[in-house]
């Protein structure tokens, strides 16, 4: 019973503000208090959400612009884990890549569609590598600290085992750098998303970066409105769950945490 | 390490790689690919013209235009739900949702409301860059030790006094890095909606170049855009550490 209520007063709490907001706006529509074409009420948005929701390009480009964002996303973790790995164990790597990663860190990914699609054309291998290039450094980031800051104690346990190098990063430098590297996976994971609708949106590669541009030049307003609520949608989804996945991995993580001290 | 090896190994693979684009370059001899000594020259002709300038300074204004208005507005907000818990969480679902919208997404709306302004470059790239600023000052404020609002409250110091004098100094490492995030974005949102839609700045410049079939100044932009977002971290950064040189690493909030 309390528990009910605990839950109750939790879900007021997350979901009053967002309820008055879309109301608010609602009533300000029916009065026409705010412009149709920029701001289109909340019910006739709900109406073409649910008119897309069919089989048709809306449906199309949500699948396409999920895929590129995850297969992105994969390939950035894998390169910015790799590469974390090597800059953090090694201040000789870390050195000698340092300004041209800054350069390229400050590059904004969206300059580089022209280039790349002088390379690869406009289809979904252009749009991959834009995300490759934007999503990378957060992973690559957090994993360059998650391995310098390596507790020094388990290093020169795992020295006195003799343990050799690659066991050393597999089994001790890896994984205590878990929580960290989810962390810049999670920030990866949103700026993926942005990069697949950068790149549809510049490159016109399909997806709904490309069916909101459609959607523009025919002046439908609710087709938008209701693609930028599918993309928040998808944003704060794939976030919440990471984050999820992140509390899982840093409660196990304490516990070995724990164990470490104790060596 | 020796001292000229610590300095020149950062400096040989920036000049190895642009060397490498060279060498690549003039043996694949593609158009869309110019070597180096053709994009040079490229990047001297818009210096000499002006036109570079003149972009940079339109481009840069608007970003530091949407720096301020998102730092502002971030901060007062961050303020508000660090400092009241229930609208802390109440807030909660809003932020967590708006957040995730690609900033590029909104150009098109933005376009039709303001049209195609610098208006609606302000608007895309403070809406873009509000983000860090609002979560990172709200949870250094959050994080303030509850001790010294006590202190505050026995110096019997007023509400605004104890924001100005407690709050905002010891959350000030957090709102830095919101705010040193919030500049790179600005530059990146900037740029993005002149290249989708607004007609004007340095974004624009990159794409009408790509679509002129002009690459050396196509890839002369994109070093010369690179270069700024450098410029813009690296002052950034500094500047932070004179504000507080007794500055402590922060966990920037994302």
């Amino acid at each position: 019973m309390k528990l009910a209520r605990r839950i109750g007063v939790r879900a007021v709490e997350y979901l009053a503000v967002p309820a008055a907001i879309v109301t608010l706006w609602q009533l300000a529509s029916m009065a026409q208090l705010i412009n149709p074409v920029f701001f289109p009420a909340p019910l006739e948005v709900w109406g073409s959400l649910r008119q897309l929701a069919g089989p048709g390009p809306m449906r199309d480009g949500l699948r396409i612009t999920v895929e590129s964002m995850l297969v992105g996303w994969v390939v950035a973790g894998a390169m910015g884990v790799v590469a974390g790995t090597l800059i953090g164990r090694s201040g000789l790597i870390a050195r000698a890549t340092g300004p041209a990663l800054e350069f390229l860190r400050a590059t904004p990914p969206s300059i580089v569609v022209p280039v790349l699609i002088l390379f690869l054309g406009t289809g979904q291998r252009m749009e991959l590598a834009v995300i490759v290039f934007a999503a990378v450094w957060p992973v690559l980031l957090n994993t360059v600290h998650g391995v310098r800051t390596t507790d020094s104690v388990l290093l020169e346990a795992a020295a006195s085992l003799r343990l050799s190098r690659r066991a050393m990063i597999s089994k001790i430098v890896l994984p205590s750098a878990v929580p960290s590297i989810l962390v810049g996976l999670r920030i990866s994971l949103a700026i993926s998303l942005i990069a697949a609708v950068v790149a549809e949106i510049l490159g016109s590669s399909g997806g709904l970066g490309t069916f909101i541009v459609f959607a523009r030049s025919r002046f439908q307003s609710p087709d938008i409105y209701a693609s930028l609520v599918v993309l928040g949608v998808i944003g704060y989804l794939s976030n919440g769950l990471l984050r999820l996945a992140e509390r899982q991995v840093l409660r196990r993580a304490s516990a070995i945490g724990a164990l470490g001290a104790e060596l | 390490m020796p001292a000229v090896s610590r300095h020149a190994l950062p400096a040989a693979i920036p000049l190895g790689l642009t060397a490498a684009w060279e060498v690549i370059a003039r043996a694949l001899g593609y158009d869309s690919f110019p070597p180096p000594d053709r994009v040079l020259p490229a990047f001297w002709e818009l210096l000499s013209t002006g036109a570079l300038w003149t972009n940079t300074a339109h481009t840069l204004a608007i970003v530091l235009a949407a720096w301020v208005v998102s730092g502002v507005t971030g901060i007062t907000v961050g303020l508000a739900i660090g400092l009241v818990r229930p609208a802390w969480r109440m807030s909660q679902t809003s932020i967590e949702f708006l957040r995730f919208i690609p900033p590029v997404a909104l150009i098109p709306v933005v376009i039709i409301i303001y049209g195609f302004s610098n208006t609606t470059e302000l608007v895309v790239a403070a809406y873009a860059a509000v983000w860090p600023v609002i979560l990172n000052t709200g949870s250094g404020v959050a994080q303030v030790d509850r001790r010294l609002l006590e202190v505050g409250r026995l110096l019997r110091l007023g509400p605004l006094d104890v924001v100005r004098k407690l709050v905002l100094p010891s959350a000030l490492p957090a709102i830095a890095v919101g705010l040193r995030l919030s500049l790179a974005i600005s530059l990146i949102v900037v740029v993005t909606t002149e290249m989708v839609g607004v007609p004007d700045g340095l974004g624009f410049q990159l794409v009408s170049s790509s679509q002129a079939l002009h690459q050396d100044r196509v890839y002369a932009y994109v070093v010369w855009i690179g270069n700024l977002g450098l410029l813009l971290a690296v002052l950034a950064l500094w500047a932070e550490r004179l504000v507080m040189p007794w500055r402590r690493p922060v966990r920037a909030e994302l």
